[in-house]
């Protein structure tokens, strides 16, 4: 089931009365119809994924409390690595085995062996790559006595599968998320409302946002025609505000939807892309993953730490599973390897933490050198997100080679780009990076919007979302990130 | 808890209301607002074909209808509508061998044409549809939700037609032509029941309010007209037969040789072949006028 879906909007009222009206007595009752909805939402893409899904959830719940009950540290150790192993072994089959098994017949055909590869017809299980993550970050810190296993199952398989991250994040903490799957809810009027809106500015940035700006980035990335240099800036432009539209906007989804049932998860976004640097790009960009590499791999290998190669070594290995866990495919190991490159000197001259606060916090508009580095970032994260979006690495070259052509500097022209609705297109982004700005010191940017207002203007600006989100909806794009 | 149900409720109410007004608007629109053709003798109906074959600016006083890709079902219903409002004496309507495929039947739940079919037809006649055309349904619910409950749509005549070419000619498409009207994937697709019972029934139409229909096949460029699957040449013949019994005239230049610049691409002609085909129709259809007068 999608979010932006028809059976998601019957859903998830459906789900929400039986939440506040019928199991709304005990913690239990509470947490076992969230399991139900959780699997039933999952179920409704693909029942047989969903064995997997209580197999992988079963493991780390018996695992974590195995590793707990362990006299011995090395005990504890097999127990962790064995759950670690068999979660990762489950995702590298579902989603890299062919990719492996394909790579590996190419290289022996250069050294003229010939090998037909072995592929499997599977299809990725959606939301494998965050429920793995999941439940290996769970015990992982049991392992390190962070935390206490969860002895409820019910409480676990929740963490797991709480139906908004369920497919595509945000990738949860045990010490952030189980403490408020173990004591009931209470409705909280001001939470809902917030829940509210921040679903309206999802789907917003989804529908109206990402799937618009998607049409401009499909018809350039995937045109046969030769463009100007220019067209292809304009293409890669495209896909960065459809990407950040499409991921964010789920991510605000699910946080929303996260709030109705009284929950609170892990942001996701804060703002990217008016990073003054690329380290701050990263603090900013899928922050639930961006941290769970931090904490579950570039720290155990031994972070900052160590001798100057040690370092480099770290930060490239984290940006390399970091790219490589986006999908198996060599553009995202190389999308991977460029950010490392982009990161690497800022790390070198420890100028990684430099921007921590909110670009012209307090301010309305932001310096003309805060501007310089936003646009700089800005380039640097387009340029890396043609690498991400191309089917392979010599579409991406080609792709690059277009830009870097005499007719960069000429007017931008493709078929069906210059048009009315592409201008309506760029006047409703930039409109919508205006309000991103002016709330960049919220939560999500539409928490500012209507704060102080009275009941007519801002219950004006809600409809007229909502009208505008509901005009631009027959024309929806899969979320991006449901194929990681 | 109270107090948030009861703000939804309202929230969602004033939306519902919304709506609804929208709904009514719409439909007042599309009932009271003039579509914008024009009354005229002659009325032009089909495809791209006729919309590119037939300027009306040369007739003495003519209307072009068609549209790009348009099924006979649509055509039926358009003429119907323009025959409620307006009086005509002939109508030249398309009629070629792509016509009679069924790669038609398949238009209003088809990925390439579905959004735009279900967007022409949703203002005009759903009610009669046969149930062998295949529909999808939940499209068509989100291209009506949208275009009748959202906003005022002052222009909800999308399928309107017109008249429309150009001078450019490329005529090396006859193969993905070819593909595109008679085969379905690899397979030659049916002959389609569907295309003959509405052409019947525009026949029928016709007829009914004394209309003479003169069914029109436009050139062809021969690169595409070798390419027609025998078995559409016999269903064109057997229909054009049937047809001709009916005493429909069936003008057929689908084989009439023009040269390559005459054509947009392999299956229609450009401005400049129109212009020429255009001058040859309104001879035929003098040489009948003048006849017909003889005769009286």
């Amino acid at each position: 089931m999608l979010f932006n879906s028809i059976g998601f909007i019957i859903f998830l009222p459906v789900v929400f009365l039986l939440y506040w009206f019928v199991a709304n007595k005990t913690l239990k009752a509470q947490n076992a119809l969230l399991i139900c909805a959780s699997y039933f939402f999952y179920a409704s893409w693909d029942y047989r994924f969903l064995f997997l899904l209580i197999f992988s959830t079963s493991l780390d719940y018996f695992t974590g409390i195995i590793i707990s009950g362990s006299k011995t540290k090395s005990r504890k150790k097999f127990w962790m690595l064995l759950s670690i192993i068999i979660n990762a072994g489950f995702l590298g089959f579902f989603k890299y085995y062919n990719f492996f098994a394909v790579s590996f017949a190419e290289l022996i055909s250069n050294f003229g062996l010939k090998a037909d590869p072995w592929t499997l017809r599977v299809i990725l299980p959606v939301g494998i790559s965050f429920y793995t993550f999941h439940g290996i970050s769970y015990i992982i810190d049991i392992y390190n006595e962070k935390i206490k296993p969860e002895k409820n199952f019910i409480n676990y398989s929740l963490f797991v599968s709480f139906f908004p991250l369920l497919v595509a994040g945000p990738i949860e903490r045990a010490t952030h998320l189980l403490p408020q799957l173990q004591k009931k809810r209470q409705f909280d009027y001001s939470k809902a409302i917030q829940g509210l809106k921040q679903i309206l500015w999802g789907f917003f940035k989804k529908i109206v946002i990402a799937d618009q700006c998607a049409i401009y980035a499909n018809m350039i990335f995937n045109g046969s025609g030769h463009f100007s240099g220019s067209t292809y800036v304009v293409g890669s432009i495209f896909f960065a505000v459809q990407i950040y539209g499409d991921f964010s906007g789920y991510s605000d989804i699910a946080l929303g939807t996260a709030k109705l049932f009284g929950i609170d998860l892990l942001r996701n976004f804060a703002y990217p892309y008016f990073s003054r640097d690329i380290a701050e790009f990263w603090r900013r960009w899928h922050i639930s993953l961006s941290s769970w590499f931090r904490d579950y791999l570039y720290i155990p290998l031994g972070g900052n730490k160590g001798a100057l190669w040690m370092k480099i070594m770290n930060i490239f290995i984290v940006f390399l599973v970091s790219g490589f866990w986006h999908g198996a495919n060599w553009t995202f190991i190389a999308w991977g390897m460029l950010n490392a490159v982009y990161f690497l000197p800022s790390m070198l001259l420890k100028r990684n933490r430099l921007n921590l606060d909110i670009v012209a916090q307090g301010k309305i508009l932001p310096s003309a050198k805060d501007v310089l580095n936003m646009s700089i970032t800005f380039a640097m994260v387009c340029f890396a997100w043609i690498i991400f979006r191309s089917q392979n690495i010599t579409e991406a070259f080609g792709y690059f080679s277009k830009i870097l052509s005499r007719s960069l500097f000429s007017k931008p022209y493709c078929p069906g780009l210059i048009s009315l609705s592409t201008l309506i297109t760029i006047i409703t982004t930039l409109i919508f990076f205006i309000i991103e700005w002016f709330g960049r010191e919220e939560q999500f940017a539409f928490a500012s919007i209507g704060k102080n207002w009275n009941r007519l203007p801002r219950w004006s600006t809600y409809y007229a979302l909502v009208i505008i989100t509901l005009f631009y909806c027959n024309n929806q794009q899969p979320f991006i990130y449901f194929q990681f | 808890m109270k107090l948030f149900f009861k703000k939804t409720a309202i929230f969602l109410s004033i939306l519902a209301g919304y709506m609804v007004l929208m709904y009514f608007t719409n439909l007042l629109i599309i009932e009271k607002k003039s579509i914008g053709w024009k009354n005229c003798e002659i009325l032009i109906a089909g495809d791209s074909h006729t919309q590119k074959a037939l300027n009306p600016k040369l007739f003495h006083s003519a209307v072009n209808i068609s549209q790009v890709s348009e099924p006979y079902y649509i055509t039926y219903w358009k003429l119907k509508k323009y025959l409620s409002q307006h009086i005509v004496d002939t109508v030249l309507l398309g009629f070629s061998y792509h016509n009679l495929s069924a790669f038609n039947d398949k238009k209003l739940s088809d990925k390439v044409w579905g959004d735009e079919m279900l967007r022409r037809i949703y203002s005009l006649e759903t009610v009669s549809l046969s149930n062998d055309i295949e529909i999808n349904k939940y499209e068509l619910f989100k291209i009506q939700f949208k275009n009748m409950y959202l906003y005022p749509n002052i222009d909800p005549f999308y399928f309107k037609g017109g008249y429309s070419n150009s001078n450019r000619s490329n005529i090396s498409d006859s193969i993905k032509a070819s593909k595109r009207h008679f085969y379905n994937n690899q397979s030659e697709e049916k002959v389609s029941k569907i295309a003959a019972e509405y052409l019947d029934s525009i026949i029928v139409l016709c007829n009914k309010k004394r209309i003479q229909v003169v069914a029109v096949t436009t050139p062809m460029n021969y690169s595409y007209l070798n390419k027609v699957p025998l078995k559409f040449i016999q269903a064109y013949q057997s229909k054009k037969e049937s047809l001709e019994k009916q005493g429909i005239i069936v003008l057929d230049f689908g084989y009439q040789k023009y040269p390559d610049d005459f054509y947009l691409n392999s299956d229609h002609v450009n401005k400049k072949g129109s212009e020429e085909f255009t001058k040859q129709i309104l001879d035929v259809l003098d040489y009948r006028d003048n006849h017909l007068k003889n005769a009286h």
